[in-house]
Protein backbone atom coordinates (compact mmCIF):
# COMPACT_ATOMS: atom_id res chain seq x y z
CA UNK A 1 0.00 0.00 0.00
CA UNK A 2 2.45 2.61 -1.13
CA UNK A 3 0.06 4.77 -3.13
CA UNK A 4 -2.91 6.29 -1.37
CA UNK A 5 -6.20 5.73 -3.17
CA UNK A 6 -7.24 8.88 -4.99
CA UNK A 7 -10.74 10.08 -4.29
CA UNK A 8 -13.07 8.71 -6.93
CA UNK A 9 -13.62 11.01 -9.87
CA UNK A 10 -16.53 13.41 -9.55
CA UNK A 11 -19.74 12.57 -11.40
CA UNK A 12 -19.02 15.15 -14.13
CA UNK A 13 -15.68 13.54 -14.95
CA UNK A 14 -17.13 10.03 -14.85
CA UNK A 15 -19.96 11.17 -17.10
CA UNK A 16 -17.54 12.65 -19.64
CA UNK A 17 -15.31 9.56 -19.63
CA UNK A 18 -18.24 7.18 -20.10
CA UNK A 19 -19.93 9.35 -22.72
CA UNK A 20 -16.73 9.32 -24.76
CA UNK A 21 -16.61 5.56 -24.41
CA UNK A 22 -20.26 5.17 -25.48
CA UNK A 23 -19.73 7.44 -28.45
CA UNK A 24 -16.92 5.22 -29.55
CA UNK A 25 -19.09 2.14 -29.09
CA UNK A 26 -21.70 3.77 -31.35
CA UNK A 27 -19.09 4.52 -34.01
CA UNK A 28 -17.49 1.08 -33.86
CA UNK A 29 -20.89 -0.60 -34.06
CA UNK A 30 -21.90 1.63 -37.02
CA UNK A 31 -25.13 2.07 -35.12
CA UNK A 32 -26.04 5.32 -36.88
CA UNK A 33 -25.83 3.69 -40.29
CA UNK A 34 -28.07 0.89 -39.14
CA UNK A 35 -30.64 3.19 -37.60
CA UNK A 36 -30.81 5.25 -40.81
CA UNK A 37 -30.65 2.65 -43.57
CA UNK A 38 -33.93 0.95 -42.70
CA UNK A 39 -35.98 4.15 -42.46
CA UNK A 40 -34.41 5.48 -45.67
CA UNK A 41 -35.31 2.30 -47.52
CA UNK A 42 -38.78 2.53 -46.10
CA UNK A 43 -39.00 6.14 -47.15
CA UNK A 44 -37.97 5.40 -50.72
CA UNK A 45 -40.34 2.44 -50.99
CA UNK A 46 -43.35 4.25 -49.59
CA UNK A 47 -42.71 7.28 -51.76
CA UNK A 48 -42.59 5.17 -54.91
CA UNK A 49 -45.67 3.12 -54.05
CA UNK A 50 -47.99 5.63 -52.40
CA UNK A 51 -46.96 9.03 -53.67
CA UNK A 52 -49.39 9.15 -56.59
CA UNK A 53 -52.14 7.33 -54.75
CA UNK A 54 -52.00 9.82 -51.86
CA UNK A 55 -51.90 12.71 -54.32
CA UNK A 56 -55.29 11.49 -55.64
CA UNK A 57 -56.62 11.95 -52.10
CA UNK A 58 -55.12 15.40 -51.90
CA UNK A 59 -52.19 14.51 -49.65
CA UNK A 60 -48.72 15.71 -50.56
CA UNK A 61 -46.89 12.59 -49.46
CA UNK A 62 -43.43 14.16 -49.69
CA UNK A 63 -44.61 16.52 -46.96
CA UNK A 64 -46.73 14.00 -45.06
CA UNK A 65 -44.32 11.07 -44.84
CA UNK A 66 -40.94 12.50 -43.60
CA UNK A 67 -42.15 13.17 -40.01
CA UNK A 68 -43.18 9.50 -39.84
CA UNK A 69 -39.77 8.41 -41.09
CA UNK A 70 -38.15 10.67 -38.49
CA UNK A 71 -40.19 8.98 -35.76
CA UNK A 72 -39.14 5.63 -37.16
CA UNK A 73 -35.46 6.50 -37.04
CA UNK A 74 -35.67 7.92 -33.51
CA UNK A 75 -37.37 4.74 -32.29
CA UNK A 76 -34.63 2.66 -33.90
CA UNK A 77 -32.00 4.81 -32.17
CA UNK A 78 -33.70 4.08 -28.86
CA UNK A 79 -33.98 0.37 -29.58
CA UNK A 80 -30.32 0.10 -30.46
CA UNK A 81 -29.55 1.72 -27.09
CA UNK A 82 -31.25 -1.27 -25.50
CA UNK A 83 -29.08 -3.56 -27.58
CA UNK A 84 -25.86 -1.82 -26.57
CA UNK A 85 -26.74 -1.64 -22.89
CA UNK A 86 -27.79 -5.28 -22.83
CA UNK A 87 -24.49 -6.19 -24.48
CA UNK A 88 -22.57 -4.32 -21.79
CA UNK A 89 -24.68 -5.99 -19.12
CA UNK A 90 -24.04 -9.42 -20.56
CA UNK A 91 -20.29 -8.94 -20.89
CA UNK A 92 -20.11 -7.99 -17.21
CA UNK A 93 -19.00 -4.41 -17.84
CA UNK A 94 -22.09 -3.01 -16.10
CA UNK A 95 -21.45 -5.22 -13.09
CA UNK A 96 -17.96 -3.81 -12.85
CA UNK A 97 -19.35 -0.29 -13.00
CA UNK A 98 -21.67 -1.29 -10.20
CA UNK A 99 -18.78 -2.23 -7.94
CA UNK A 100 -17.09 1.13 -8.55
CA UNK A 101 -17.83 4.31 -6.64
CA UNK A 102 -20.06 5.89 -9.29
CA UNK A 103 -23.06 8.16 -9.00
CA UNK A 104 -26.32 6.35 -9.71
CA UNK A 105 -27.18 8.62 -12.62
CA UNK A 106 -23.78 8.59 -14.32
CA UNK A 107 -24.17 5.41 -16.35
CA UNK A 108 -27.71 6.16 -17.64
CA UNK A 109 -26.85 9.82 -18.32
CA UNK A 110 -23.73 8.94 -20.29
CA UNK A 111 -25.87 6.55 -22.29
CA UNK A 112 -28.60 9.08 -23.04
CA UNK A 113 -26.36 11.95 -24.08
CA UNK A 114 -24.84 9.72 -26.74
CA UNK A 115 -28.28 8.57 -27.82
CA UNK A 116 -29.24 12.22 -28.22
CA UNK A 117 -26.23 12.76 -30.46
CA UNK A 118 -27.01 9.65 -32.48
CA UNK A 119 -30.61 10.78 -32.85
CA UNK A 120 -29.47 14.22 -34.04
CA UNK A 121 -27.32 12.71 -36.77
CA UNK A 122 -30.00 10.23 -37.82
CA UNK A 123 -32.67 12.95 -37.99
CA UNK A 124 -30.35 15.17 -40.02
CA UNK A 125 -29.76 12.40 -42.55
CA UNK A 126 -33.48 11.72 -42.94
CA UNK A 127 -34.23 15.44 -43.33
CA UNK A 128 -31.64 15.83 -46.06
CA UNK A 129 -33.22 12.94 -47.95
CA UNK A 130 -36.66 14.42 -47.37
CA UNK A 131 -35.68 17.83 -48.67
CA UNK A 132 -34.29 16.20 -51.80
CA UNK A 133 -37.72 14.77 -52.65
CA UNK A 134 -39.54 18.02 -51.90
CA UNK A 135 -40.11 18.23 -48.14
CA UNK A 136 -40.03 21.81 -46.82
CA UNK A 137 -40.22 23.55 -43.45
CA UNK A 138 -42.96 26.00 -44.37
CA UNK A 139 -43.28 27.40 -40.83
CA UNK A 140 -39.80 28.86 -40.76
CA UNK A 141 -36.71 28.37 -38.65
CA UNK A 142 -38.45 28.25 -35.27
CA UNK A 143 -40.63 25.40 -36.45
CA UNK A 144 -37.63 23.57 -37.85
CA UNK A 145 -35.71 23.92 -34.59
CA UNK A 146 -38.75 22.76 -32.62
CA UNK A 147 -39.10 19.81 -35.01
CA UNK A 148 -35.53 18.65 -34.46
CA UNK A 149 -35.63 19.16 -30.67
CA UNK A 150 -38.91 17.29 -30.33
CA UNK A 151 -37.57 14.42 -32.45
CA UNK A 152 -34.40 14.17 -30.34
CA UNK A 153 -36.40 14.46 -27.12
CA UNK A 154 -38.61 11.58 -28.21
CA UNK A 155 -35.53 9.47 -28.98
CA UNK A 156 -33.97 10.21 -25.59
CA UNK A 157 -37.13 9.44 -23.62
CA UNK A 158 -37.63 6.15 -25.43
CA UNK A 159 -33.92 5.36 -25.08
CA UNK A 160 -34.23 5.80 -21.31
CA UNK A 161 -36.93 3.14 -21.25
CA UNK A 162 -34.97 0.90 -23.58
CA UNK A 163 -31.79 1.32 -21.51
CA UNK A 164 -33.66 0.35 -18.34
CA UNK A 165 -34.93 -2.71 -20.15
CA UNK A 166 -31.47 -3.50 -21.50
CA UNK A 167 -29.86 -3.25 -18.06
CA UNK A 168 -32.17 -5.94 -16.78
CA UNK A 169 -31.85 -8.11 -19.87
CA UNK A 170 -29.52 -11.05 -20.15
CA UNK A 171 -29.48 -11.37 -23.90
CA UNK A 172 -29.13 -8.36 -26.24
CA UNK A 173 -30.71 -10.14 -29.25
CA UNK A 174 -33.67 -11.22 -27.18
CA UNK A 175 -34.18 -7.80 -25.64
CA UNK A 176 -34.01 -6.15 -29.04
CA UNK A 177 -36.44 -8.54 -30.68
CA UNK A 178 -38.81 -8.15 -27.73
CA UNK A 179 -39.04 -4.48 -28.71
CA UNK A 180 -39.64 -5.15 -32.40
CA UNK A 181 -43.28 -6.17 -32.07
CA UNK A 182 -44.46 -3.15 -30.04
CA UNK A 183 -42.46 -0.99 -32.42
CA UNK A 184 -44.23 -2.40 -35.49
CA UNK A 185 -47.66 -2.21 -33.88
CA UNK A 186 -47.17 1.30 -32.56
CA UNK A 187 -45.89 2.69 -35.86
CA UNK A 188 -48.55 1.07 -38.05
CA UNK A 189 -51.46 1.75 -35.67
CA UNK A 190 -50.75 5.47 -35.72
CA UNK A 191 -51.05 8.39 -38.09
CA UNK A 192 -47.51 7.77 -39.31
CA UNK A 193 -48.34 6.51 -42.79
CA UNK A 194 -52.02 7.27 -43.31
CA UNK A 195 -54.40 9.83 -41.78
CA UNK A 196 -56.59 8.73 -38.89
CA UNK A 197 -59.79 8.49 -40.98
CA UNK A 198 -58.19 5.79 -43.10
CA UNK A 199 -58.50 3.40 -40.13
CA UNK A 200 -61.69 1.42 -39.37
CA UNK A 201 -63.95 3.25 -36.94
CA UNK A 202 -63.29 0.99 -33.95
CA UNK A 203 -59.54 1.48 -34.27
CA UNK A 204 -59.62 5.24 -34.66
CA UNK A 205 -59.73 6.03 -30.88
CA UNK A 206 -56.63 3.89 -30.39
CA UNK A 207 -54.86 5.67 -33.22
CA UNK A 208 -55.84 9.03 -31.77
CA UNK A 209 -54.37 8.45 -28.30
CA UNK A 210 -51.22 6.69 -29.50
CA UNK A 211 -48.02 8.45 -28.41
CA UNK A 212 -46.64 7.75 -31.86
CA UNK A 213 -49.58 9.56 -33.48
CA UNK A 214 -49.05 12.46 -31.09
CA UNK A 215 -45.38 12.62 -32.03
CA UNK A 216 -45.96 12.38 -35.78
CA UNK A 217 -48.80 14.93 -35.70
CA UNK A 218 -46.70 17.37 -33.69
CA UNK A 219 -43.78 17.02 -36.10
CA UNK A 220 -46.16 17.59 -39.03
CA UNK A 221 -47.50 20.71 -37.36
CA UNK A 222 -44.03 22.06 -36.69
CA UNK A 223 -42.96 21.49 -40.29
CA UNK A 224 -46.05 23.09 -41.83
CA UNK A 225 -48.11 25.58 -39.80
CA UNK A 226 -45.73 25.88 -36.84
CA UNK A 227 -46.41 25.23 -33.16
CA UNK A 228 -50.17 24.89 -32.70
CA UNK A 229 -52.47 22.83 -30.49
CA UNK A 230 -51.26 19.63 -32.19
CA UNK A 231 -47.93 19.95 -30.37
CA UNK A 232 -49.43 19.66 -26.88
CA UNK A 233 -50.27 15.95 -26.87
CA UNK A 234 -46.69 15.17 -27.90
CA UNK A 235 -45.30 17.32 -25.11
CA UNK A 236 -47.58 15.70 -22.55
CA UNK A 237 -46.52 12.26 -23.72
CA UNK A 238 -42.89 13.32 -23.62
CA UNK A 239 -43.27 14.50 -20.04
CA UNK A 240 -45.13 11.41 -18.86
CA UNK A 241 -42.84 8.93 -20.58
CA UNK A 242 -39.81 10.99 -19.58
CA UNK A 243 -40.70 10.77 -15.89
CA UNK A 244 -41.56 7.10 -16.10
CA UNK A 245 -38.60 5.94 -18.14
CA UNK A 246 -36.19 8.39 -16.55
CA UNK A 247 -37.02 6.98 -13.15
CA UNK A 248 -36.73 3.42 -14.45
CA UNK A 249 -33.34 4.13 -16.02
CA UNK A 250 -31.91 5.88 -12.96
CA UNK A 251 -33.15 3.08 -10.72
CA UNK A 252 -32.04 0.22 -12.90
CA UNK A 253 -28.34 0.95 -12.50
CA UNK A 254 -28.22 1.01 -8.73
CA UNK A 255 -30.94 -1.53 -8.26
CA UNK A 256 -29.57 -4.17 -5.92
CA UNK A 257 -31.43 -7.33 -6.72
CA UNK B 1 -2.68 -6.50 12.78
CA UNK B 2 -5.89 -7.77 14.25
CA UNK B 3 -8.19 -5.31 12.53
CA UNK B 4 -11.04 -7.15 10.79
CA UNK B 5 -11.37 -6.09 7.17
CA UNK B 6 -14.33 -8.31 6.39
CA UNK B 7 -16.95 -9.25 8.96
CA UNK B 8 -19.89 -11.37 7.89
CA UNK B 9 -22.61 -12.22 10.35
CA UNK B 10 -25.54 -14.59 9.78
CA UNK B 11 -25.95 -13.55 6.16
CA UNK B 12 -29.03 -14.94 4.46
CA UNK B 13 -30.25 -14.64 0.92
CA UNK B 14 -32.81 -16.56 -1.10
CA UNK B 15 -33.72 -16.54 -4.76
CA UNK B 16 -37.36 -17.59 -4.83
CA UNK B 17 -37.48 -21.02 -3.26
CA UNK B 18 -33.72 -21.50 -3.44
CA UNK B 19 -31.74 -20.60 -0.35
CA UNK B 20 -28.33 -19.44 -1.53
CA UNK B 21 -27.00 -18.16 1.80
CA UNK B 22 -28.23 -19.73 5.00
CA UNK B 23 -26.55 -17.78 7.76
CA UNK B 24 -23.01 -17.61 6.43
CA UNK B 25 -20.60 -15.97 8.86
CA UNK B 26 -16.86 -15.39 9.02
CA UNK B 27 -14.28 -12.68 9.33
CA UNK B 28 -11.07 -11.82 7.56
CA UNK B 29 -8.26 -9.94 9.27
CA UNK B 30 -6.32 -7.15 7.59
CA UNK B 31 -3.62 -8.56 5.34
CA UNK B 32 -5.03 -12.05 5.36
CA UNK B 33 -5.68 -14.14 2.24
CA UNK B 34 -8.75 -16.28 2.76
CA UNK B 35 -10.08 -18.88 0.37
CA UNK B 36 -13.79 -19.60 0.07
CA UNK B 37 -14.13 -23.14 -1.11
CA UNK B 38 -17.33 -24.98 -1.88
CA UNK B 39 -19.19 -27.26 -4.26
CA UNK B 40 -21.79 -26.29 -6.84
CA UNK B 41 -24.23 -23.67 -5.61
CA UNK B 42 -22.69 -23.60 -2.15
CA UNK B 43 -23.10 -19.84 -2.03
CA UNK B 44 -19.57 -18.64 -2.79
CA UNK B 45 -20.45 -16.25 -5.57
CA UNK B 46 -23.59 -15.05 -3.79
CA UNK B 47 -21.41 -14.21 -0.79
CA UNK B 48 -19.05 -12.20 -2.99
CA UNK B 49 -22.00 -10.46 -4.65
CA UNK B 50 -23.31 -9.38 -1.25
CA UNK B 51 -19.91 -8.18 -0.06
CA UNK B 52 -19.28 -6.18 -3.26
CA UNK B 53 -22.68 -4.42 -3.03
CA UNK B 54 -24.07 -6.12 -6.13
CA UNK B 55 -26.67 -7.98 -4.14
CA UNK B 56 -28.66 -7.06 -1.06
CA UNK B 57 -28.82 -9.72 1.64
CA UNK B 58 -32.26 -10.66 2.99
CA UNK B 59 -30.97 -10.57 6.56
CA UNK B 60 -27.79 -10.60 8.55
CA UNK B 61 -25.04 -8.04 8.22
CA UNK B 62 -21.69 -7.64 6.61
CA UNK B 63 -19.00 -5.01 6.93
CA UNK B 64 -16.14 -4.48 4.53
CA UNK B 65 -13.27 -2.19 5.59
CA UNK B 66 -15.50 -1.20 8.49
CA UNK B 67 -18.46 -0.13 6.33
CA UNK B 68 -21.85 -1.77 6.20
CA UNK B 69 -22.46 -3.26 2.73
CA UNK B 70 -26.08 -2.09 2.66
CA UNK B 71 -26.14 1.22 4.52
CA UNK B 72 -22.67 2.38 3.49
CA UNK B 73 -22.45 0.83 0.05
CA UNK B 74 -20.78 3.92 -1.44
CA UNK B 75 -17.95 3.77 1.10
CA UNK B 76 -17.57 0.03 0.56
CA UNK B 77 -17.16 0.64 -3.17
CA UNK B 78 -14.34 3.06 -2.41
CA UNK B 79 -12.53 0.38 -0.45
CA UNK B 80 -12.72 -2.65 -2.71
CA UNK B 81 -11.34 -4.04 -5.92
CA UNK B 82 -13.27 -6.82 -7.63
CA UNK B 83 -12.21 -9.38 -10.17
CA UNK B 84 -14.65 -12.03 -11.18
CA UNK B 85 -16.33 -13.69 -14.06
CA UNK B 86 -19.34 -11.49 -13.44
CA UNK B 87 -17.40 -8.23 -13.61
CA UNK B 88 -15.60 -7.81 -16.87
CA UNK B 89 -13.81 -5.42 -19.16
CA UNK B 90 -14.96 -3.49 -22.18
CA UNK B 91 -14.61 -5.96 -25.03
CA UNK B 92 -14.42 -3.24 -27.64
CA UNK B 93 -11.50 -1.37 -26.10
CA UNK B 94 -7.90 -2.54 -26.05
CA UNK B 95 -6.39 -3.82 -22.83
CA UNK B 96 -4.52 -0.59 -22.27
CA UNK B 97 -7.57 1.55 -23.06
CA UNK B 98 -9.51 -0.39 -20.47
CA UNK B 99 -6.87 0.34 -17.86
CA UNK B 100 -6.98 4.03 -18.75
CA UNK B 101 -10.80 4.03 -18.73
CA UNK B 102 -11.00 2.58 -15.23
CA UNK B 103 -8.18 4.80 -14.01
CA UNK B 104 -10.08 7.86 -15.23
CA UNK B 105 -13.34 6.65 -13.70
CA UNK B 106 -11.54 6.17 -10.40
CA UNK B 107 -10.19 9.67 -10.31
CA UNK B 108 -6.78 9.60 -11.96
CA UNK B 109 -6.15 12.45 -14.35
CA UNK B 110 -5.31 11.71 -17.96
CA UNK B 111 -1.57 11.64 -17.44
CA UNK B 112 -1.68 9.59 -14.23
CA UNK B 113 -4.10 7.11 -15.78
CA UNK B 114 -1.80 6.62 -18.76
CA UNK B 115 1.25 6.16 -16.54
CA UNK B 116 -0.58 3.70 -14.33
CA UNK B 117 -1.80 1.76 -17.38
CA UNK B 118 1.76 1.43 -18.67
CA UNK B 119 2.92 0.25 -15.27
CA UNK B 120 0.21 -2.43 -15.11
CA UNK B 121 0.82 -3.54 -18.70
CA UNK B 122 4.42 -4.10 -17.68
CA UNK B 123 3.63 -5.81 -14.40
CA UNK B 124 1.03 -8.17 -15.88
CA UNK B 125 3.11 -8.92 -18.93
CA UNK B 126 0.47 -7.59 -21.32
CA UNK B 127 2.91 -5.70 -23.51
CA UNK B 128 2.32 -7.64 -26.72
CA UNK B 129 -1.45 -7.48 -26.60
CA UNK B 130 -2.03 -4.18 -24.80
CA UNK B 131 -2.94 -2.55 -28.11
CA UNK B 132 -5.45 -5.19 -29.18
CA UNK B 133 -9.17 -5.27 -28.35
CA UNK B 134 -10.01 -7.36 -25.30
CA UNK B 135 -12.49 -9.45 -27.29
CA UNK B 136 -9.53 -11.02 -29.11
CA UNK B 137 -7.89 -12.14 -25.84
CA UNK B 138 -7.51 -15.73 -24.73
CA UNK B 139 -8.92 -16.77 -21.36
CA UNK B 140 -5.64 -16.36 -19.52
CA UNK B 141 -4.90 -12.96 -21.00
CA UNK B 142 -8.38 -11.77 -20.26
CA UNK B 143 -8.12 -12.78 -16.62
CA UNK B 144 -4.77 -11.06 -16.30
CA UNK B 145 -6.11 -7.90 -17.87
CA UNK B 146 -9.17 -8.14 -15.66
CA UNK B 147 -7.08 -8.36 -12.52
CA UNK B 148 -4.90 -5.50 -13.74
CA UNK B 149 -8.01 -3.36 -14.19
CA UNK B 150 -9.05 -4.08 -10.60
CA UNK B 151 -5.70 -2.85 -9.37
CA UNK B 152 -5.67 0.47 -11.20
CA UNK B 153 -5.92 2.17 -7.83
CA UNK B 154 -4.83 0.58 -4.58
CA UNK B 155 -7.66 -0.73 -2.47
CA UNK B 156 -7.33 -2.35 0.93
CA UNK B 157 -9.64 -5.27 0.08
CA UNK B 158 -9.56 -7.40 -3.05
CA UNK B 159 -12.25 -9.89 -4.04
CA UNK B 160 -11.29 -12.58 -6.51
CA UNK B 161 -14.11 -14.75 -7.80
CA UNK B 162 -12.67 -17.92 -9.31
CA UNK B 163 -9.63 -16.09 -10.66
CA UNK B 164 -8.10 -19.02 -12.51
CA UNK B 165 -11.09 -21.12 -13.57
CA UNK B 166 -10.46 -22.44 -17.05
CA UNK B 167 -6.86 -21.27 -17.23
CA UNK B 168 -3.88 -23.30 -18.35
CA UNK B 169 -1.34 -24.17 -15.63
CA UNK B 170 1.14 -21.52 -16.73
CA UNK B 171 -1.38 -18.69 -16.62
CA UNK B 172 -2.65 -19.99 -13.32
CA UNK B 173 0.80 -19.85 -11.80
CA UNK B 174 1.34 -16.35 -13.13
CA UNK B 175 -1.88 -15.23 -11.44
CA UNK B 176 -0.92 -16.93 -8.19
CA UNK B 177 2.32 -14.99 -8.24
CA UNK B 178 0.39 -11.74 -8.49
CA UNK B 179 -1.83 -12.69 -5.57
CA UNK B 180 1.24 -13.50 -3.48
CA UNK B 181 2.71 -10.11 -4.32
CA UNK B 182 -0.52 -8.45 -3.28
CA UNK B 183 -0.43 -10.25 0.01
CA UNK B 184 3.13 -9.12 0.49
CA UNK B 185 1.89 -5.56 -0.06
CA UNK B 186 -0.63 -6.02 2.72
CA UNK B 187 -3.79 -6.31 0.65
CA UNK B 188 -6.60 -8.30 2.23
CA UNK B 189 -7.84 -10.90 -0.25
CA UNK B 190 -11.00 -12.99 -0.26
CA UNK B 191 -10.97 -15.48 -3.11
CA UNK B 192 -13.37 -18.16 -4.19
CA UNK B 193 -12.08 -21.13 -6.01
CA UNK B 194 -13.11 -24.52 -7.22
CA UNK B 195 -9.49 -25.64 -7.12
CA UNK B 196 -8.46 -27.07 -3.81
CA UNK B 197 -4.87 -26.80 -4.86
CA UNK B 198 -5.36 -23.10 -5.38
CA UNK B 199 -6.68 -22.61 -1.85
CA UNK B 200 -3.80 -24.72 -0.59
CA UNK B 201 -1.28 -22.60 -2.49
CA UNK B 202 -2.61 -19.14 -1.79
CA UNK B 203 -4.79 -19.00 1.27
CA UNK B 204 -3.67 -18.41 4.83
CA UNK B 205 -7.02 -19.76 5.86
CA UNK B 206 -9.71 -21.74 4.09
CA UNK B 207 -13.45 -21.54 4.66
CA UNK B 208 -15.36 -24.56 3.49
CA UNK B 209 -18.84 -23.49 2.48
CA UNK B 210 -21.76 -25.75 1.73
CA UNK B 211 -25.50 -25.07 1.43
CA UNK B 212 -24.93 -21.41 2.24
CA UNK B 213 -23.10 -22.01 5.51
CA UNK B 214 -19.49 -22.22 6.59
CA UNK B 215 -19.01 -25.87 7.54
CA UNK B 216 -15.34 -25.77 8.47
CA UNK B 217 -12.48 -23.34 8.63
CA UNK B 218 -8.81 -23.43 9.34
CA UNK B 219 -5.45 -23.36 7.64
CA UNK B 220 -5.12 -25.89 4.84
CA UNK B 221 -2.92 -27.99 7.12
CA UNK B 222 -5.39 -27.90 10.00
CA UNK B 223 -8.18 -29.04 7.73
CA UNK B 224 -6.13 -31.89 6.37
CA UNK B 225 -5.17 -32.80 9.92
CA UNK B 226 -8.83 -33.37 10.70
CA UNK B 227 -8.82 -36.46 8.57
CA UNK B 228 -6.20 -37.91 10.86
CA UNK B 229 -2.80 -37.68 9.37
CA UNK B 230 -0.93 -39.59 6.76
CA UNK B 231 -2.12 -42.69 4.94
CA UNK B 232 -0.32 -45.44 3.09
CA UNK B 233 -2.04 -46.62 -0.07
CA UNK B 234 -1.39 -49.81 -1.97
CA UNK B 235 -2.88 -50.18 -5.42
CA UNK B 236 -3.29 -53.70 -6.73
CA UNK B 237 -5.26 -54.09 -9.93
CA UNK B 238 -5.55 -57.87 -9.98
CA UNK B 239 -8.53 -58.76 -7.69
CA UNK B 240 -7.12 -62.07 -6.47
CA UNK B 241 -3.73 -60.62 -5.67
CA UNK B 242 -5.49 -57.75 -3.93
CA UNK B 243 -7.42 -60.20 -1.75
CA UNK B 244 -4.21 -61.93 -0.78
CA UNK B 245 -2.51 -58.65 -0.02
CA UNK B 246 -5.47 -57.41 2.02
CA UNK B 247 -5.48 -60.54 4.15
CA UNK B 248 -1.77 -60.28 4.79
CA UNK B 249 -1.83 -56.55 5.59
CA UNK B 250 -4.85 -56.80 7.84
CA UNK B 251 -2.87 -58.98 10.24
CA UNK B 252 -0.67 -55.98 11.02
CA UNK B 253 -3.14 -53.19 10.21
CA UNK B 254 -6.64 -54.03 11.41
CA UNK B 255 -7.87 -50.56 10.32
CA UNK B 256 -7.31 -51.40 6.64
CA UNK B 257 -9.95 -50.07 4.28
CA UNK B 258 -10.59 -50.92 0.64
CA UNK B 259 -11.59 -48.43 -2.01
CA UNK B 260 -11.86 -49.89 -5.51
CA UNK B 261 -8.39 -51.29 -6.20
CA UNK B 262 -6.73 -49.34 -3.39
CA UNK B 263 -5.97 -50.65 0.09
CA UNK B 264 -5.49 -47.91 2.64
CA UNK B 265 -3.98 -47.93 6.13
CA UNK B 266 -3.07 -45.18 8.57
CA UNK B 267 0.65 -44.53 8.29
CA UNK B 268 3.13 -43.97 11.08
CA UNK B 269 6.88 -44.50 11.45
CA UNK B 270 7.93 -47.71 9.74
CA UNK B 271 4.57 -48.37 8.12
CA UNK B 272 5.91 -48.25 4.58
CA UNK B 273 8.69 -50.77 5.29
CA UNK B 274 6.24 -53.09 7.02
CA UNK B 275 3.75 -52.86 4.13
CA UNK B 276 6.39 -53.56 1.49
CA UNK B 277 7.81 -56.49 3.52
CA UNK B 278 4.37 -58.08 3.90
CA UNK B 279 3.53 -57.64 0.21
CA UNK B 280 6.81 -59.33 -0.72
CA UNK B 281 6.26 -62.26 1.62
CA UNK B 282 2.75 -62.69 0.23
CA UNK B 283 4.19 -62.70 -3.27
CA UNK B 284 2.01 -59.80 -4.38
CA UNK B 285 3.37 -57.27 -6.83
CA UNK B 286 1.63 -53.97 -6.12
CA UNK B 287 0.97 -51.59 -8.99
CA UNK B 288 1.65 -48.63 -6.73
CA UNK B 289 2.57 -47.94 -3.12
CA UNK B 290 2.39 -44.41 -1.78
CA UNK B 291 2.46 -42.57 1.50
CA UNK B 292 0.66 -39.26 1.49
CA UNK B 293 -1.27 -36.74 3.48
CA UNK B 294 -4.98 -36.46 2.72
CA UNK B 295 -5.86 -33.89 0.08
CA UNK B 296 -8.24 -31.03 0.67
CA UNK B 297 -10.47 -32.91 -1.74
CA UNK B 298 -10.85 -35.69 0.76
CA UNK B 299 -11.42 -33.25 3.59
CA UNK B 300 -14.10 -31.73 1.47
CA UNK B 301 -15.75 -34.99 0.70
CA UNK B 302 -15.78 -36.03 4.32
CA UNK B 303 -17.23 -32.74 5.50
CA UNK B 304 -19.81 -32.02 2.83
CA UNK B 305 -20.59 -35.41 1.38
CA UNK B 306 -20.10 -34.03 -2.11
CA UNK B 307 -17.06 -33.50 -4.23
CA UNK B 308 -15.70 -30.10 -5.09
CA UNK B 309 -13.88 -29.36 -8.28
CA UNK B 310 -16.96 -28.86 -10.46
CA UNK B 311 -17.70 -25.36 -11.77
CA UNK B 312 -19.99 -23.40 -9.51
CA UNK B 313 -23.33 -23.12 -11.30
CA UNK B 314 -24.47 -20.01 -9.49
CA UNK B 315 -21.16 -18.37 -10.33
CA UNK B 316 -21.33 -19.27 -13.98
CA UNK B 317 -24.57 -17.42 -14.57
CA UNK B 318 -24.07 -13.80 -15.41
Amino acid sequence: MTVASPPAAGPARQFAVLAARNLRQARVGRSIGLTVVFPLTFFAGFMVVFHRLMADYGIAYEQFLPPAIVVQTTVLVAMSACYMVAGDARSGLISRYRTLPMGAAVVPAARLVVDAARAAVAVAVILVAAVVVGFRFTAGAAGAVGFVLLAIGFAVVLAAGCAALGLGARDPEQAYSALTLPYLVLTTVSTAFVPVDAFPGWLQPVVRVSPFSAQVDALRALSTEGADQRVWPALVWLLVLGLLFGFAAARSFRRTR
Amino acid sequence: MSEQMIQVHELRRSFGATTALDGVGFSVAAGEVVGLLGPNGAGKTTTIHCLTTLLRPDSGSARVAGFDVVDQAAQVRRSIAVTGQFAALDEMLTGRENLVLFGRLLGLDRRAAAARADELVERFDLGEVAGKPVRTYSGGLRRRADLAASLVVDRPVLFLDEPTTGLDPRSRRALWEVVRQLRADGTTVLLTTQYLEEADQLADRVLLIDHGRVVAEGTPDELKGRLGGTVCEVRVEDPRARETAAARLREAFPDLTEDDDVLRVAAGAGTLTEVVRRLESAGVEADDVTVRRPTLDEVFLSLTGSAAGVPDVAGAGR
